[in-house]
């Protein structure tokens, strides 16, 4: 080391004394702190077991050799040169990179030009005629193929899906709206037709000395005209197509609205729409099995009761012929024999009318 | 402008009258307006006979009942029945009655999100049948006489094609029925419109969202037109009355059914499927060629909503040999509520039951 390189070194006595002493002064404390914890007793037990303290021993040993090391590194006139070297280089790199932030910023200053003179370029293309219909086409055009990109930026983090909701709607949103613009622009052409052609047939009328006296003639002209335009109007393909655009971005609207309430309510604890119709379907499905399944039981339970209408008139029947029997065996024999008749008459009534109550409990079972 | 010879002092003379008028015409209007006013809809009494979920048997019974068999109502999804019980002299329900004929008729009730499944095959092979067969019970009959009005019609038709057992005759009133046609506007835009995008939020079609659709079928007359007669006769109290239960009976729409809705709309309106035979509900084919009893349809010649192309063609579709068309020179709301078809709908359809009671 020569006597420039020794001036030029940062490790002069003075800087030497003041790492070592710097060293020195935690190991002390931390034997010190240690002593400390050692003269309490029956606290912090941990920091008085061997394994600990041979933990922290490593922790300030490991310390201290860092310390020496960047002492040696800076001892050395080499090394410290080099870093004043580094330092010299810094400012050209900051230069370096600015420039080239500069040069990108102005890349993108040129795409939006371009992106702008591209608009004009559009503009110029519009039929004054057909200022109304010309408007949304370019307006339309000009969202999809320049602005709607912005939404679509994937959205990275712990947000991201959110993000890209919020973008989602805001996206869905300006179709909507744009949808929206030009079906109600469409709805009042019949108005300003209607308008122009009443004015025109005014001034025939005026000029052929026409006019009626009766104010409300202007009227019933206008809304015969208006209605007229208006029935040109919803039976064309532009309305049906227009009809149907705010049909379909007034759905894609309120979906990805939807998208972002249900998250909202999903932080609350709040039951959403989907997770009802889960729900709703369930109780549909099983309303549905459920009734196949009574409908079968009622068609068993009809078929069960004409059975027993059946068997009920089959028992009236035999009664009938068993009491008609029992008469004429009255009438014919003898009065001595009438008892008998009379027992077994009465044993077929018995028999009947235990038929009848089995068929009406297995009616009411049925019914049950 | 060219010079002419205008009474430019008529003119005035008649705008300064008329603006007189029209200044006697608002102070009546508003004595009108703030007096006490008759405006209820579907008076008629009845009783509701059965009930499942939100769907409604309403029975309304004659002083005396001539009819042998009852007749069944069935109205649209779209609305709400209480069109045919409008006022006390525009009234099909009492002209039934007057005629002896015991009607029920099937309130569909509101449907909320919970009916977003339900389905056309539940209308027709679960609330209906489940309504005619408690009709069958309560009057100890095989069949009943069926009468369907718009889609409630095309309900009708599909029922009597699965179920021609119990149905004596049927009777369609502006029914829609052939979908392959280009003279109503409904036809045309369905044909591009996408069902799912129009119930995939709310589930269901909002009746709010389908009021705006029947308005924008004609804005001039029914967005302007109507309120200018309106403010025109304000000052007649039988008018308003009248207007009013009309405004009340329009802007009363529930919610269709989402499923119910895109199936109606995709196998109907876009596929033309039910005409064809080749409608499927349950799994069941709807064969038209079913509906051997008696058919009467009855449509409208001016019908905005389901013109006699999309009406008519039933007739020469089903199995039955007793067929009777009959075109009224009216709308789609004029069969039920004008006061011309009042002598001729309803009585018509009780003769013609009459003359088939045996």
């Amino acid at each position: 080391m020569d006597n420039q390189e020794k001036e030029n070194s940062f490790a002069n006595p003075f800087s030497e004394n003041f790492m070592e002493t710097a060293s020195k002064f935690w190991e002390n404390s931390f034997k010190l702190q240690t002593d400390a914890v050692e003269s309490m007793s029956g606290f912090m037990d941990y920091f008085k077991t061997e394994s600990s303290r041979s933990k922290m021993d490593h922790f300030f040993k490991m310390g201290s050799s860092i310390n020496k090391f960047a002492l040696s590194f800076f001892s050395n006139p080499k090394n410290l040169s080099g870093f004043a070297g580094a330092s010299e280089v810094i400012p050209v790199l900051t230069m370096n990179l600015a420039n080239r932030l500069t040069a990108a910023f102005a890349d993108i200053q040129n795409m939006v030009a371009d992106k702008s003179s591209k608009m004009g370029k559009n503009i110029k293309k519009l039929n004054m005629d057909d200022f109304n219909a010309g408007i949304f086409t370019i307006w339309k055009e000009l969202y999809h193929s320049d602005f709607q990109k912005f939404y679509n930026i994937p959205q990275l983090g712990i947000a991201r899906n959110y993000q890209e909701q919020m973008n989602t709607a805001m996206d869905t949103g300006n179709q909507f709206f744009m949808a929206f613009s030009e079906f109600m622009n469409l709805l009042l052409v019949p108005v300003e037709k209607a308008g122009v052609s009443v004015m025109e047939t005014y001034q025939e009328m005026v000029d052929n000395n026409q006019l009626s006296d009766d104010p409300k003639a202007i009227y019933k002209l206008w809304i015969k005209t208006l209605e007229g335009f208006y029935m040109q109007l919803l039976q064309s393909p532009e309305y049906s197509r227009a009809l149907n655009d705010v049909i379909n971005t007034h759905a894609a609207y309120k979906k990805s609205h939807g998208q972002i309430l249900k998250a909202f309510l999903q932080t609350f604890d709040i039951p959403t729409n989907s997770e009802m119709d889960e729900l709703y379907k369930e109780i549909y499905q099983l309303k549905k099995k459920i009734r196949g399944l009574e409908k079968k039981s009622i068609s068993m339970e009809k078929i069960v009761e004409k059975k027993n209408t059946r068997t009920r008139r089959t028992i009236k029947a035999g009664t009938k012929k068993a009491t008609a029997a029992a008469g004429t065996t009255k009438k014919t024999t003898a009065k001595t024999t009438s008892g008998t008749a009379k027992k077994k008459a009465g044993a077929v009534t018995r028999k009947t009318q235990t038929r009848t109550r089995t068929a009406k409990t297995t009616t009411a079972k049925t019914e049950q | 402008m060219s010079n002419s010879n205008i009474d430019v002092e008529l003119i005035l003379k008649k705008l300064a009258d008329t603006a007189e008028q029209a200044g006697d015409q608002a102070k009546k209007a508003y004595d009108v307006m703030l007096d006490e006013m008759d405006t209820d809809i579907s008076t008629t009494p009845y009783d509701i006979v059965y009930q499942e979920d939100r769907v409604k048997l309403k029975h309304y019974v004659p002083e005396t009942v001539k009819s042998k068999t009852p007749l069944l109502i069935v109205y649209a999804l779209i609305n709400r029945e209480t069109m045919l019980d409008l006022q006390p002299e525009r009234s099909v329900v009492q002209s039934f009655l007057a005629r002896g004929q015991e009607v029920y008729m099937v309130d569909w009730g509101y449907p909320t999100r919970k009916d977003r499944f339900v389905t056309i095959d539940d209308h027709v092979n679960w609330y209906l049948d489940d309504m005619v067969d408690v009709i069958r019970d309560r009057h100890g009959t095989d069949k009943i006489n069926l009468m369907g009005i718009c889609m409630g019609g095309s309900f009708c038709v599909m029922y009597a094609a699965l179920h021609p057992e119990k149905i004596k005759n049927l009777v369609t009133t502006v029914t829609p029925t052939n979908f392959e046609t280009t003279d109503g506007l409904l036809f045309l835009w369905s044909k591009e419109m996408n069902p799912d995008n129009l119930v995939a939020t709310a589930g269901n079609l909002s009746g709010d969202a389908m009021n705006l659709g029947f308005l924008l079928m004609n804005p001039a007359r029914l967005m302007i037109d109507k309120y200018v007669g309106f403010m025109e006769n304000m000052d007649k109290k039988d008018f308003v009355e009248n207007f009013i239960r009309m405004e009340r009976w329009i802007f009363d729409s529930p919610d269709v059914p989402g499923e119910t809705f895109k199936q109606f709309i995709t196998d109907c309106y876009q596929k033309n499927l039910l005409i064809q035979n080749r409608l499927e509900l349950g799994g069941k084919r709807v064969d038209l060629k079913n509906i051997t009893m008696p058919l009467f349809n009855i449509y409208a010649r001016f019908d905005h909503l389901v013109p006699p192309s999309a009406a008519r063609h039933l007739s020469g579709k089903v199995g039955s040999r007793d067929v009777t068309d009959l075109c009224l020179d009216t709308g789609h709301i004029g069969i039920y509520v004008s006061s011309k078809y009042q002598k001729e709908f309803a009585p018509g359809i009780v003769k013609w039951l009459n003359e088939r009671e045996n």
